[in-house]
C-alpha cells in the first residue's frame, strides 16, 4: 500500500515538483533582472496568464490528438477560418439588430458557436480521414488545414473585418473581468480542469491513452480506437478555433491571420510536458504553456525583438526532450517504468 | 520494385502507358489543355518554358524530403532552411564578400541545420516532426529573421554566374531546368541502381527488418538529413539569386508545395512510394496549376485549396497502395 502510494508520488508530484522549480527559478531570475521594470507586479502577473492562456487552451487542443498518439498539423490553420467566420457573423446586420445582454449583443454567443463549429467541422474530416481510413496523420492534416486555410481567405478575399468590433461587446471575451480575474485566465482555468477530469480522472480518458501507447491492444480491449481519434481532433480544432476566436476579440480586428503563430507555442507546450511528465497530459501541457508564457515574457520585457519568441520556445523545447532522453537511459536501467508511454510513430 | 525491374524486362507496350502508376502523366496533359484552350496566354511558348524554370527551385528544394518521407520519416524544415540560406546569402554579398565564399558559406551553415535535425532525430529520438518543426520553424526561421532584423534584404547585383544558371538559357530551354533535370537523373541512379537506395524502401518498409538485416538506420536517416538541408540550401542560394533578395518568411510558402509534390509524386512510377522522378513530374504539374490558376485570374487561396485536395488525394493512394503491398506481401512469396 505505501509503495503504491510511493509511485502515484513519484508519478505526479516529482514532475511539478520539477517544474515548480523551474518555474521559481524562472521567476527569482527575471525578477532579479528586471524588478526596477515590475515583473513581479500583479499586473504583469495578470498579462502573463491573460497572454498564456490563448496558448494554453490551443495546446490543450493538442494534448489530446498526442494523447491517442497521432499528430495535428491543421489546427492553426482551422483557427484561422474559426475567427473568420465569428467575424464574418460579427459584422453582419443580425449582430447590431440583437437585443443587449449586458453589454454585449446576444447574437455574439452563436457567432462564436458557428467559428468553433467550422472548426470542428474540420476536426471530424481530419479525424474520420485518420481515425476510420487510417491515412497518414500528418500528411493529411496539413491538405486539411490548407483547404481550411484557403477557405478562410473566401469571406472577404484576405481583407480585414473592422466593422462592428467596437460596438457588438465582441471584444468583451477577452476585456471582461470577473472577481478582478480577466476572463480568458477564467476560460482557460475552466477547461483545463475538465480536461484534467476528462483524461486523467475518467475511463474514458484511460482509452485515449490506450489508443495511444498501442492501437492493436486497444482494439482487443474493447476500446473504440476510431471514436477516440476522431474525437481528438474534434476537440483539438474546437479549442484551436476558440483560441483563435479570442485573439481576434483581443486585437479587435477579425484578420486571416488569428492563429498564426500557434503552431510552435501549442507543440512546444505539449512536449515540454510529455519531456518531464513521459507521457501527454493536461497538467505537463498547462506547466509547458506556463514554462513558455514566463520566459516570453520575461524576455518581452528585456525588449527582446518579436521574432525570436520562436526560437526562445523551439530551443526550450529541444533542450526539454534532450534532458528526459539522457535521464531516460540511466533511470531506465534502475527500474522499469511502469507510465504508458506514447510511440510516435 | 521487384515488379518494376520485371516490367523494364519484358519491353515496352503501348497498354504499359495507361496503368494507374502513369495516370498523373495524364493528369498533366489534360491541365495542359485545358488551360490551353483557357487562357490565350497559358499556351505561349515562352510561358511553358516559364513553367519549366520556375519549377526548377521547389524540385532541388525537395529531393531530400522525397527520400526522408520512403523512409516513413517526415521533414518540415526544407522551407525555412532555405530562407535562411537565401537571408544568409544576401548578407554576406552585401557585405562584400567574393560570391564563390559567400555561397560556400551559405549552403555549409544550412546544412547544419540538417546535421542537427538529424542528430535529435537519430540520436535522441525525437518525433522527425516536431525535431524539423523545432529546427526549422523554430531556429532557422528567427535566426534568419533576426540577422536580417525581421526584414527582406535587397542585393543589388547578383554576380553573373549565379544569374546565368537562374535566367540564362541554353538553346531556349532554361539552364535552370537542365541542371534540375541533371540533378534528377543522378538521385534517380542513386534511387534505382544503389543498394543504398534500396535500403532507404527497405527502411520505409520494415524498420525492424531493416535493422535485423544489419542495415545502419542512423547513418542513412542523418544523412539524409544532411543533404535535404543541403540541396535546400543550394535551392535558397538561387532563390536569392531570383529574386535579388533574401526574405527570411519565404519559407511558409514553399512548405505546403514540397510536401505536395512529393505526395503526389508517389502515386506514379512506384505505386505509393515517395521517389526522386515522381517528385520532378508532380512538381510540374504543381507549377502548371499555379501558373494556369494565375493567369486566369483566380486569387491565389484557391490554389491553396486545390493543393490542399491534391495532397489528401495523394495520400489517398498512397495509403491504399501500401495497404495492397501489405496484403502481397503476406501471402505472395515473391
Amino acid at each position: 500500500m505505501n509503495d503504491k502510494k510511493l509511485v502515484i508520488f513519484s508519478d505526479t508530484f516529482k514532475p511539478i515538483t520539477i517544474f515548480l522549480m523551474m518555474i521559481v527559478l524562472m521567476f527569482i531570475l527575471f525578477g532579479f533582472f528586471e524588478y526596477d521594470k515590475g515583473y513581479l507586479s500583479t499586473r504583469n502577473i495578470r498579462m502573463l496568464f491573460t497572454h498564456m492562456s490563448i496558448s494554453a487552451i490551443a495546446a490543450l487542443g493538442l494534448t489530446y490528438v498526442v494523447a491517442v498518439g497521432h499528430f495535428d498539423m491543421s489546427f492553426y490553420l482551422v483557427g484561422r477560418q474559426a475567427a473568420m467566420t465569428t467575424s464574418y457573423f460579427n459584422k453582419t446586420d443580425l449582430m447590431m439588430n440583437s437585443f443587449m445582454l449586458g453589454n454585449i449583443h446576444a447574437f455574439v454567443i452563436p457567432a462564436v458557436l458557428a467559428g468553433i463549429a467550422v472548426g470542428c467541422l474540420w476536426g471530424l474530416v481530419s479525424g474520420v480521414a485518420v481515425g476510420i481510413f487510417k491515412l497518414d496523420d500528418m500528411v493529411t492534416t496539413i491538405g486539411t488545414g490548407f483547404m481550411a486555410f484557403g477557405m478562410a481567405y473566401f469571406y472577404t478575399k484576405g481583407s480585414f473585418i473592422y466593422d462592428n468590433f467596437l460596438t457588438s461587446g465582441i471584444t468583451e471575451i477577452n476585456d471582461a473581468k470577473w472577481f478582478a480575474i480577466p476572463f480568458p485566465i477564467i476560460l482557460m482555468a475552466a477547461l483545463y480542469f475538465i480536461s484534467y477530469l476528462f483524461l486523467s480522472r475518467s475511463k474514458h480518458g484511460r482509452c485515449f491513452y490506450a489508443t495511444g501507447s498501442n492501437k492493436v491492444a486497444a482494439i482487443f480491449s474493447g476500446v473504440k480506437v476510431k471514436h477516440y481519434i476522431i474525437i481528438a481532433f474534434v476537440v483539438c480544432s474546437g479549442f484551436t478555433s476558440l483560441a483563435a476566436i479570442m485573439t481576434t476579440a483581443a486585437q479587435g480586428v477579425g484578420s486571416v491571420k488569428a492563429s498564426l503563430n500557434f503552431l510552435m507555442p501549442a507543440y512546444a507546450a505539449v512536449y515540454i510536458g510529455i519531456a518531464v511528465f513521459k507521457k501527454p497530459t493536461v497538467i505537463g501541457t498547462f506547466f509547458g504553456a506556463l514554462f513558455s508564457a514566463i520566459m516570453l515574457n520575461g524576455f518581452t520585457l528585456m525588449a527582446l525583438p518579436f521574432y525570436l519568441s520562436d526560437l526562445i520556445i523551439a530551443a526550450a523545447m529541444i533542450i526539454a526532450i534532450m534532458a528526459s532522453k539522457i535521464d531516460w537511459a540511466s533511470i531506465k536501467k534502475k527500474k522499469p517504468n511502469t507510465a504508458p508511454v506514447i510511440h510516435a510513430n | 520494385m521487384n515488379d518494376n525491374a520485371n516490367e523494364i524486362e519484358s519491353g515496352f507496350q503501348i497498354s504499359n502507358l495507361f496503368q494507374a502508376k502513369y495516370g498523373l502523366i495524364w493528369v498533366a496533359f489534360i491541365m495542359i489543355g485545358v488551360f490551353a484552350i483557357a487562357s490565350p496566354t497559358f499556351r505561349t511558348p515562352g510561358n511553358l518554358l516559364e513553367i519549366l524554370r520556375q519549377s526548377g527551385l521547389l524540385a532541388i528544394m525537395v529531393i531530400g524530403l522525397t527520400w526522408i518521407a520512403a523512409t516513413g520519416e517526415i521533414d518540415v524544415s526544407y522551407g525555412d532552411i532555405a530562407a535562411f540560406t537565401g537571408i544568409m546569402t544576401a548578407v554576406f554579398l552585401k557585405a562584400g564578400l567574393p560570391w564563390p565564399l559567400t555561397f560556400l558559406l551559405a549552403i555549409c551553415l544550412g546544412s547544419i541545420f540538417g546535421l542537427f535535425s538529424g542528430i535529435l532525430v537519430v540520436y535522441f529520438n525525437f518525433p522527425s516532426l516536431i525535431a524539423t518543426l523545432a529546427v526549422g520553424s523554430g531556429l532557422a526561421k528567427s535566426i534568419a529573421r533576426w540577422v536580417s532584423g525581421g526584414a527582406v534584404v535587397h542585393i543589388s547585383n547578383p554576380p553573373g554566374v549565379v544569374y546565368q544558371i537562374v535566367y540564362g538559357t541554353f538553346y531556349g530551354i532554361p539552364i535552370l531546368f537542365l541542371i534540375t533535370l541533371a540533378i534528377y537523373l543522378i538521385c534517380r541512379e542513386l534511387q534505382d541502381k544503389t543498394t543504398t537506395g534500396q535500403h532507404l524502401y527497405a527502411l520505409g518498409e520494415n524498420r525492424q527488418a531493416t535493422q535485423e538485416a544489419g542495415i545502419s538506420e542512423r547513418k542513412i536517416l542523418l544523412s539524409l538529413y544532411v543533404l535535404s538541408a543541403l540541396l535546400a540550401s543550394i535551392a535558397g542560394v538561387l532563390l536569392t539569386a531570383m529574386v535579388a533578395s533574401g526574405n527570411p518568411n519565404i519559407g511558409g510558402s514553399y512548405f505546403l508545395d514540397g510536401l505536395t509534390v512529393v505526395f503526389l509524386g508517389a502515386m506514379i512510377i512506384k505505386a505509393g512510394q515517395p521517389n526522386v522522378i515522381g517528385t520532378l513530374i508532380g512538381v510540374i504539374i504543381l507549377a502548371i496549376l499555379s501558373n494556369g490558376l494565375t493567369l486566369m485570374g483566380e486569387y491565389f487561396f484557391v490554389g491553396n485549396i486545390v493543393k490542399g485536395i491534391l495532397l489528401v488525394f495523394g495520400v489517398i493512394v498512397v495509403t491504399l497502395a501500401r495497404k495492397r503491398r501489405q496484403v502481397d506481401g503476406r501471402f505472395v512469396v515473391a
